[in-house]
């Protein structure tokens, strides 16, 4: 259900993205990529039409059949084609690799049957279970990022992403870089009280990512706070990263890998690090005894 | 005692069903440690990405407190200087805000390719410009700006240095 709902989104964004063929077959040749290098000896007018051509037969064939791996590897490809042309001669943009990668994990997709066994199944679960594990990976990359950045930058005497003022000091970048105005951003940059609980809460979730796909009971948390995240950067930088928010909200929120209750205690002792010390507050014998 | 017959056949298909499984573990996890490993080794690769593999290393560093970065400014468009310059990714005529970090990536490549005179890269990244953002006959010039990013963005002051000026016609 999750894949058929998966390819309704790809789908969806190919039929959202098409008109901008036109908009693709004015561009430059300079810095086109790999996938569509193609292009230099048809031209962008042909390149354009035909990379949209192949994105939305693609998603269409695993719309309607996304358990024949012909179709999920035609989608794939078209997307693949498609994103590489959109983000070709120097522009920067990852709204949709989320998903690009995904499509390629899922081409792997066992073909079950009417009436799989098992095996069958579990097999089928561990690729849908990577593909949502590598999205969640790219979360914790960047907060391995954001540490690793902050372990340069203090060896070097720098403000470090741990500053208080390290969030004003990213919106204010940001703001005057694209010459955008947000008055959230604005308002957060005088506010460093708020902007800095923000900045160290936004550094755990995302290293802690890839810890919540082996955590069941963390998952719904981590999701929602994940697209929290999301809605904040669009609200305070201007960065609107929809695609992976639907992604997030389907596969997160009605994983079949959630639990179907999970108790708070659960929850808070599942916590990486903080989780260690309320597990050891809540044995400590004051606690224990306190306890019904 | 007798083996019934269907269980040996049963067997050999459970065993290799196991080491189907088994193999599949194996290369779902390589999809994850190439994820990982390809997205650190790509950090060095222009735009920290060899398409689609991505660092995600997203605003890894703090913006120091004096910033100095390059910035394209327009001085003429079709042969008039279109009123005070201004930094190219902030013009809304020719650079939509979704555009303008591709803008201010473009300028910080320019000017390290300037800065360590590599003429072949600033000829490339001149044609990219101009190709996809100005489109029109222009001159413009390549500058060295220093800002406190707060103070800037609360209409403080800045210092620039003029780094070179070019004309669209890439030769």
């Amino acid at each position: 259900m999750l894949v058929s709902a998966f390819y309704a989104g790809l789908l969806y964004f190919a039929l959202t993205d098409a008109p901008s063929w036109a908009e693709l077959s004015e561009m430059g040749q300079a810095g086109l990529l790999w996938p569509v290098a193609w292009a230099h000896v048809t031209g962008l007018p042909v390149a354009a039409a035909v990379v949209t051509v192949l994105y939305l037969t693609g998603a269409l064939a695993a719309a309607i059949a996304p358990g024949h791996r012909l179709g999920r590897a035609l989608a794939a490809f078209g997307m693949l084609e498609f994103t590489a042309l959109h983000y070709s001669a120097g522009k920067i943009g990852h709204g949709t690799h989320l998903w690009l990668l995904a499509a390629i994990v899922l081409i792997f997709l066992p073909d079950v049957g009417r009436s799989p066994g098992r095996r069958e199944r579990q097999s089928y679960l561990n690729v849908f279970w990577t593909a949502h594990a590598l999205i969640l990976l790219t979360y914790s990359m960047s907060g391995l990022g954001k540490l690793l950045g902050a372990l340069r930058q203090a060896s070097q005497g720098q403000i470090t992403a741990f500053h208080p003022q390290a969030m004003a000091l990213h919106i204010a970048d940001r703001l005057t870089e694209t010459g955008s105005r947000s008055p959230v951003g604005l308002w957060l940059v005088d506010h460093v009280a708020v902007s800095w609980p923000l900045m160290l809460g936004t550094i755990y979730l995302q290293i802690f990512t890839f810890w919540s796909i082996f955590r069941p009971s963390l998952l719904r948390l981590w999701t929602g706070g994940l697209i929290a995240f999301h809605v904040a950067t669009y609200w305070v930088l201007g960065i609107r990263f929809a695609p992976p928010i639907l992604l997030l909200a389907m596969w997160g929120l009605a994983s079949p890998f959630l639990p179907s209750q999970t108790p708070l205690k659960v929850m808070l002792t599942d916590l990486p690090i903080a989780g260690f010390v309320i597990k050891k507050w809540l044995k400590s014998p004051s606690v224990s005894h306190s306890m019904p | 005692m007798q083996t019934p017959a269907h269980s040996i056949p049963l067997c050999n298909s459970s065993r290799n069903s196991t080491f189907a499984y088994r193999r599949q573990q194996g290369w779902l996890a390589a999809v994850l440690v190439v994820q990982l490993v390809g997205g650190l080794a790509v950090l060095g690769a222009p735009g920290q990405e060899v398409f689609p593999l991505y660092s995600w290393f997203l605003f890894a560093l703090t913006p120091e407190q004096v910033r100095t970065r390059a910035e394209v400014r327009l001085l003429e468009l079709d042969g008039r200087a279109p009123g005070p310059a201004v930094a190219l990714e902030t013009d809304r005529e020719l650079v939509s805000v979704v555009q303008a970090p591709t803008v201010v990536r473009l300028a910080r490549d320019l000017g390290r390719a300037c800065a360590a005179g590599n003429e072949v890269e600033v000829r490339r990244l001149r044609q990219t410009l101009e190709d996809n953002f100005i489109h029109r006959p222009a001159r413009y010039e390549l500058v060295e700006v220093s800002y406190h990013p707060i103070e800037r963005l609360h209409g403080g002051t800045e210092q620039t240095r003029s780094v070179r000026q070019f004309d669209t016609k890439v030769p």
